[in-house]
């Protein structure tokens, strides 16, 4: 190999490594547009388990599923839209969008806490109360409006 | 009569014993974010599945050895070693996968977390592998798995719109707001999860436990080719029982509970019950041929006396390996690593390594040394050679398509 190739590959090498180390950052700062893909991301992803834990209530109601199925099931969702709301709330927004940030931020939030109840109401072994699928309906609402400022 | 009985219950064995965790879980995801559009994959992965196994069974019957066996001898001991590598790594991930996979499906009855299944199912599972019958593994775990055909029946009673799931079968309708290299990403993951190697090795050393002859081949032929297909047929049930239930409320499909659920909305407990049955028997016994592949590969290639038809004392380093696989997949399971992320890497690194399970079985079928008058027709060369470029693409897409998409999640 010529003198310019070898001193292009090492230029490629070391580009690529100030890349791969500069990409492990702690703390993950997209530009807006990059932001705005990973928030709609996570509230399609919340919403998918809005959605899911609301049909498995409707099926626990109507006595088509053990209740330690559903209860599995909804702490499932319960873990996954949790994990969605930490590994949003742990990217940094840029300063134009950092008002909407904390809107999707806590609209997440409550979507888990929405989860949440399911679960409780699943476990509790009486039939969920109405409050618990009204919450997740509002929620889900909520998700679906959301995604329409993304 | 008795022949007919033997291939009527090869048949179902071959359709019950079909769907895996990978099935399970992939038809399931790509039926719930795709609908049928991907549905082409899975009739090409099942064809091509019947077109290497029908070679591997052929040439079990005809030499009366299995395949490592020959390929090192065939292709010496590197590309042999390669091979062994290559595969390996993928059956024993499966292998995990497998094992979690049954472990879950015992948490939906009882609750309990899947991690406290975990050592019983290990335990079970090298129990079967130890004492159980092959012939009694094969048809009990094989018929119990049939009970997945409640799928069929939970998208017949869902009463979707059958001319549009046509529709998007035929025209591999691509949903708009996906991207083609996500589409592309599910297709490698689909046909991975059809074509997983261990099913070939499993199936060849299995004809050798049971001392095919060549007066076998036309059973193992309709085994192959009616068992296999109709097992497909239960693969894109789950797909479509996914996407009516999951498609039009945009839910994607992260749990085995998940893959479950649509046969509860339109069946019920009875039907849920059937499922979860055919969930613990599918990856039970995909577990238990896993665990035996990845033994018989092992000791095939060492030269060391395998199977389960040899007393274990004269088997001892197949039996001692069997044991370190069990160990080894418990261990990764209680790490707490999720089982469903084990098997969606499990069917990407299927695709990974599928020439290298699919070429040397072509190799070895065109060798009149070992097959005499058995060797491949034109056709099956035809057919062989086709699908040895399609598994080179796959292959060679699985892995920059797997970070591109991050694994199908952008």
């Amino acid at each position: 190999m010529s003198a310019a190739g070898r001193g292009l590959l090492a230029l490629l090498a070391v580009a690529v490594g100030l890349t791969t180390w500069t990409g492990c950052a702690v703390v993950d700062t997209p530009d807006e547009s990059a932001w705005r893909d990973q928030a709609r991301q996570s509230v399609e992803d919340a919403s998918s388990e809005v959605q899911a834990a609301r049909l498995v209530l409707v099926q626990l109601t109507a006595d088509r599923v053990p209740q330690a199925y559903g209860v599995v099931m909804l702490a499932d969702a319960e873990e996954a839209a949790g994990k969605v709301e930490e590994s949003l709330a742990a990217v940094q927004a840029p300063a134009p969008v950092r008002r909407l940030s904390d809107d999707v931020t806590a609209l997440l939030g409550r979507a888990v806490d929405a989860v949440r109840a399911a679960r409780v109401a699943a476990v509790g072994d009486t039939e969920p109360a109405p409050i618990v699928r009204t919450d997740l309906a509002d929620v889900q609402r909520q998700l679906d409006a959301m995604l329409g400022q993304l | 009569m008795k022949r007919y009985l033997a291939v009527a219950l090869g048949i179902l064995t071959a359709i019950g014993g079909f769907v895996d965790i990978g099935d399970l879980v992939t038809n399931a995801q790509v039926g719930a974010r795709f609908g049928l559009s991907l549905g082409w994959i899975v009739v090409i992965g099942v064809l091509g599945i019947c077109v290497f196994a029908e070679m591997s069974g052929r040439i079990a019957a005809v030499s009366h050895r299995a395949t490592f066996d020959l390929v090192r001898e065939r292709l010496g001991p590197r590309i042999g070693l390669l091979n062994l590598v290559g595969s390996m790594a993928v059956t024993l991930l499966t292998f995990i996968a497998e094992i979690g996979g049954v472990a879950l499906a015992l948490q939906l009855v009882t609750s309990i977390h899947h991690l406290a299944w975990v050592p019983l199912v290990a335990v079970l599972v090298w129990l079967v592998l130890w004492r159980a019958k092959f012939s009694a593994m094969e048809n009990v775990l094989g018929l119990l798995g049939l009970t997945l055909i409640v799928f069929s029946v939970a998208l017949w009673q869902l009463q979707p719109d059958w001319g549009d799931l046509g529709r998007q079968l035929a025209l591999a309708d691509k949903p708009a707001g996906e991207a083609w290299t996500t589409y592309a990403f599910f297709a490698v993951a689909l046909f991975g999860a059809a074509m997983t190697p261990y099913e070939v090795f499993f199936f060849s050393s299995g004809g050798v436990e049971e001392r095919w002859t060549v007066k076998d081949i036309p059973t193992m032929r309709a085994n192959v080719l009616i068992g296999f297909p109709l097992g497909g047929l239960l693969s894109l049930s789950i797909a479509g029982a996914a996407a009516v239930v999951y498609g039009p409320l945009g839910i994607s499909v992260e749990t085995l509970g998940q893959v479950g659920l649509p046969v509860a909305v339109a069946l019920g407990k009875v039907g849920l019950a059937l499922a979860i049955v055919g969930f613990v028997a599918a990856t039970f016994g995909a577990a238990c041929e896993t665990g035996l592949s990845a033994g018989y590969s092992l000791a095939q290639y060492a030269g060391w006396q395998w199977g389960k038809y040899v007393k274990p004392s004269v088997a001892g380093s197949f039996h001692a390996s069997l044991v370190v696989f069990v160990l080894l997949a418990a261990g990764v399971l209680m790490t707490t690593v999720d089982p469903i992320m084990v098997t969606e890497m499990s069917v990407v690194f299927s695709a990974v390594a599928l020439p290298l399970t699919y070429f040397p079985i072509l190799v070895v079928a065109n060798d009149p040394d070992y097959l005499g008058e058995h060797t491949n027709g034109r056709f099956a060369n035809a057919l062989g050679s086709g699908y040895l470029v399609l598994v080179v693409v796959a292959s060679l897409a699985a892995i920059p398509l797997m970070v591109v998409t991050k694994m199908g999640t952008a």
